[in-house]
């Protein structure tokens, strides 16, 4: 149970970043697109990246939680957020939209023409 | 076939946090009369509980909600925030890869550390966060007390 203490700090250790936090993500597909939602309190648009590179997009953004108030409890992460997901290489990148409101990220990528979902007939 | 970062040690502090909560949850939890309470959370707001010389000011993240699905009320120095959080109907019928985000509703209750003022809480929301300013009543306010050396 003593290194179940010190998991964060090893966390850091092993993954090789400090200060950063994981934000809760959704991601599903319709017909046409895939969608990412992304939980992100207190973020603003000028603090976000959204990046789109061979097939990877990386969502990149900090929140500030800079109060020295005296806390009484205190469960929200400050820091910076990274988080990235393979799609097929051929998407457009020029087709995704990403909007945000009310702290939810949400990233429409468009599928490609060869990854919609096709009915076969059977002869 | 592309790779993306692999961080599995960053999971498991997220687990940690989790069962953390629970446990404070669980344990910590504050009285209530209505033993139902407790079933009806379907997820926990992350909160922040803090202290100025003048104010108690709670904050609490709850993106995607809207302010009218918010509920906050005060009784007996008991705080208690409730709402709910819908799932859009177009997520609901569709595959998922993904799915760590929690929907549906949530009620938590604070012990204020001090007495309030009820009639001047202020409560605003932005970008998914609900900020509340509780006043300190008077009585508790620490005063200066100025000390002459003679």
């Amino acid at each position: 149970m003593r290194l179940l203490a010190y998991l964060p700090e090893l966390a850091e250790l092993l993954d090789g970043d400090s200060n950063e936090w994981n934000p809760k993500v959704d991601l599903f597909e319709n017909a046409n697109e895939w969608v990412v939602l992304v939980e992100v309190p207190g973020v603003t648009k000028k603090d976000l990246a959204i990046n789109f590179e061979d097939g990877i997009l990386t969502l990149k953004g900090e929140n500030s939680n800079g109060s020295k108030d005296d806390f009484h409890l205190r469960e929200t992460k400050a820091g910076s957020f990274c988080r990235d997901f393979a799609f097929p290489s051929e998407i457009d990148p020029e087709l995704i939209k990403a909007e945000l409101k009310d702290g939810v990220l949400k990233v429409k990528v468009p599928k490609p023409e060869e990854s919609k979902p096709k009915d076969i007939k059977v002869n | 076939m592309t790779l993306v970062r692999w961080r599995p040690f960053r999971d498991m502090v997220s687990i940690q946090d989790e069962m953390k909560r629970l446990f404070n949850d669980f344990f910590g939890r504050v009285p209530s009369r209505f033993e139902g309470d407790w079933s009806t959370s379907e997820w926990t707001p992350s909160v922040d509980i803090s202290e100025t010389n003048d104010d108690i000011l709670i904050k609490a993240e709850v993106p995607g909600m809207k302010k009218d699905d918010i509920k906050i009320s005060l009784q007996d120095n008991v705080l208690t925030l409730k709402g709910e959080r819908k799932q859009e109907k177009e997520e609901k019928e569709t595959n998922f890869y993904r799915m760590e985000r929690s929907y549906g509703s949530f009620t938590r209750s604070f012990n204020l550390p001090t007495v309030v003022q009820a009639d001047k809480i202020k409560a605003s929301y932005k970008d998914g966060i609900l900020n509340i300013t509780l006043p300190k009543a008077e009585e508790v306010k620490p005063k200066q007390i100025p000390i002459e050396i003679s």
